[in-house]
């Protein structure tokens, strides 16, 4: 099985970029906002960024709204009016309609220090691109 | 990944010499897929002709394979890469599935173990693994850049 290791990137990177990310593997981390079992979409938050996530391949589990989970999974492209916007949004919430990722791995990391969580994802990065 | 790696000008019998060699490196799993190979199956060269067996690393489980009675099988996922980790089963625990606790999906662990090179795929058979929390890896990621 050849799987595709996950970048760690950060939501703002997405919700910016959105057509930058399409296809590549990646790996986040954020709050959940909201989780809906009947469409199989989940809300995540990272500061004022909003990732729409697709569990349809995380099977049966229980989610905790307001727990931080990291997520590995695959950036998928949206044609335009297929996503609903978030509901209950929070003042400057910033958001993509055009990407959704499916995420095929999950992790409640409650507790992680993000703010060394984030040094230390910039630390790494900035090596691998000074090779 | 930049380690530079070049492959070792002394003899075997030297190889000994290297403090790598007797130690488990911390390396990144894609370091893991970058060493050079040498004459030995399991002896692998990193950055400055540094000799190494051993290996640890820190990731997430990405998959669990647990359909062989004789092995369970990790792909391991530290943002680098992903590297297929075997956890050999004890012969008293095989016919008893029940008593092989896997890990489950998303866990974050540090395995340490053997590097080799099976059918061309490179692969750590594991010695030791440990869940560890997940503030464990972005420490083990800055232990890393710091031993380079």
């Amino acid at each position: 099985m050849d799987l595709e290791s996950g970048r760690p990137v950060f939501l703002e990177e997405l919700v910016q970029q959105p057509a930058q990310s399409v296809g590549k593997t990646v790996r986040v981390a954020g709050t959940l906002h909201a989780y809906s079992p009947a469409t199989d979409r989940a809300e995540l938050v990272d500061g004022q960024y909003l990732l729409i996530v697709d569990t349809q391949l995380l099977g049966v589990r229980q989610y905790h709204v307001g727990q931080t989970y990291q997520l590995i999974g695959t950036i998928a492209g949206v044609a335009a009016g297929e996503l609903k916007p978030p509901a209950d949004l929070f003042d400057d919430a910033q958001y993509s309609l055009d990407i959704v990722l499916s995420a095929r791995v999950v992790k409640a990391v409650d507790g992680l220090d993000m703010a060394v969580y984030r040094k230390a994802v910039h630390a790494v990065r900035q090596f691998l691109e000074s090779g | 990944m930049n380690l530079e790696n070049q492959p070792c000008t002394r003899a075997p019998r030297e190889w000994g010499l290297d403090p790598l060699f007797w130690t488990s490196a911390k390396l990144f799993v894609g370091d893991l897929h970058a060493a050079l190979p040498s004459s030995s199956a399991s002896v692998f060269f990193v950055g400055n002709q540094h000799i190494v067996r051993g290996v640890e690393v820190v990731g997430i489980v990405v998959s669990v394979d647990t359909r062989s009675p004789k092995m369970t099988l990790y792909n391991v996922d530290d943002g680098t890469g992903v590297v297929l980790c075997v956890q050999f089963v004890a012969a008293e625990d095989q016919p008893s599935p029940a008593l092989r606790q896997a890990y489950e999906l998303g866990t974050t662990v540090r395995v340490e173990g053997r590097l080799t090179t099976f059918r061309g795929v490179r692969q750590v058979v594991i010695r030791t693994s440990t869940p560890v929390a997940p503030d464990q890896e972005a420490l083990g990621w800055l232990e890393r850049l710091a031993l380079r």
